[in-house]
């Protein structure tokens, strides 16, 4: 278990920087009750994913990793566009109550 | 290790925390659209010029303008959010979990071979080298598009086909269509809001009269570099959506109905197009989506091509057709549209 932390190549600050998004953006998917900024969290946490999976492929500028992460880019944009559209469905459909529309109707 | 990466990784995580901290949503978007142009600075400095400029475009760019449309449509009291939401004790307990996450994810990293340089595996055995070496039966000469096109070619199909079920999702929930266009008829003049051109600033107007010509040239140029340098279909198609959308808040846009037949046409023609491609190598007696060296570059060019108008094409619509989401039962009404139903009755 005697790892040396090895902190030599700069890859590895992005990584580190991956692990921290990826924390984030899950605990602001859960903490969050805004669903713009539950949005918000899912893509801040899916960029730290994709700094991830750049930052580990081995040697410098793995094509594979750049081509996943280029979909994985595009799916995103197409989650977010339809998970927008259901948020502004549900606070259309709440904003006639009194409270907070992101709360439920009690 | 330069201290230029580390400013940056540090910037990232701190513009990211603040992005959910913030309890003004406005300012949390914007903050999240600086957060993307800061990732497309990263995506540089980690030698992916492909993904920089997807970043840059589609990750802040045309995220940020859905995510600003849609706070717009939202009631004043929904975009601030008050501090006891914040920092709530159920929260603060997620803080565990999240913690150890880290700390298991971080020593993954850590012990990662990427990390040790001697204990990396040989360089053949690796999918990138690999890539590298058989550049050549691609057809193309930039690695990235040979595995988004050929080698991979699979998960590029199922992506388009994933942004035409997002748009496919928007529109659905839009109420765009026959039944709307029927209650339009009805209940025309009733309302005076104008759904189609939502705003006509004419700052942006004189933007847009600027940039978009531009922006043309420039989702042209990277459709066209896209086999031998970064660029490709999907960064091309996501400047010309830009460019739709800066358009249509500039009050130019085209009068789009959603419903038309030649706006879902130009929104699948991509997909049936790749499909035809990766189908026709079967029927021809080879796998799906075989096509090597010299045919395989006019099969990438052609499917590029189109792949721009549908990525383009879908990804404005999804702009476009996320403003038109109302509440249930409460359909649309467009004077225009209704004038000129008449004059064709």
């Amino acid at each position: 278990m005697a790892t040396t932390l090895s902190f030599s190549s700069s890859t590895q600050a992005y990584a580190l920087a991956g692990v921290l998004l990826v924390a984030v953006g899950l605990y602001g998917l859960v903490a969050r009750e805004h669903l713009i900024q539950k949005i918000l969290a899912v893509n801040i946490g899916s960029s730290g994913l994709f700094l991830l999976l750049v930052a580990l492929a081995p040697g410098t500028s793995d094509p594979v990793a750049q081509a996943m992460v280029l979909t994985g880019i595009v799916v995103t944009v197409s989650a977010t566009g339809f998970a927008l559209a259901l948020a502004r469905r549900i606070h259309a459909e709440r904003a006639e109550g009194s409270g907070p529309s992101w709360e439920e109707p009690t | 290790m330069s201290p230029f990466d580390v400013v940056l990784a540090l910037l990232l995580v701190g513009l990211a925390c603040r992005v959910l901290a913030t309890r003004d949503l406005f300012e949390g978007i914007v903050l999240f659209i600086a957060f993307g142009l800061l990732m497309a600075l990263a995506w540089v400095r980690l030698q992916a010029p492909d993904v920089a400029l997807a970043e840059a475009a589609i990750g802040a760019g045309l995220t940020g303008a859905l995510l600003l449309d849609a706070l717009r449509g939202m009631r004043a009291s929904d975009r601030q959010l008050p501090v006891a939401e914040l920092y709530s004790l159920r929260s603060l307990a997620l803080l565990i979990p999240m913690s150890a996450l880290v700390l298991f994810l971080v020593g993954a990293v850590v012990r990662s071979p990427s990390a040790n340089e001697e204990a990396s595996p040989p360089e053949a055995r690796v999918a990138g080298a690999l890539v590298r070496e058989r550049l050549e039966e691609s057809g193309v000469s930039q690695p990235v598009t040979a595995v988004l096109l050929n080698f991979r070619g699979y998960d590029t199909l199922l992506e388009v086909g994933v942004l035409l079920l997002a748009l496919m999702g928007v529109l659905a929930l839009a109420s765009v269509g026959r039944q709307e266009a029927n209650e339009a008829r009805y209940t025309a003049g009733t309302s005076s809001e104008s759904l189609d051109l939502p705003s006509r600033d004419p700052v942006l107007g004189a933007l847009a009269r600027l940039l978009v010509p531009v922006m043309l040239l420039a989702g042209g140029y990277l459709l066209w570099t896209g086999t031998r340098a970064p660029g490709g279909a999907f960064q091309a198609g996501a400047v010309l959506a830009a460019a739709g959308v800066l358009l249509r808040l500039g009050g130019l846009g085209i009068p789009v109905r959603l419903d038309q037949g030649w706006f879902r046409a130009l929104a699948v023609c991509g997909f049936v197009l790749f499909l035809l491609v990766a189908f026709g190598a079967i029927v021809s007696g080879g796998a799906m989506l075989e096509y090597r060296g010299k045919e395989a570059a006019r099969w990438i060019v052609l499917i590029e091509g189109f792949l721009t108008v549908t990525t383009a094409v879908v990804l404005a619509g999804l702009f476009v057709a996320a403003a038109r989401v109302r509440r249930a039962g409460r359909f649309e009404t467009d004077p225009r549209r209704s004038v000129g139903r008449q004059e064709q009755e």
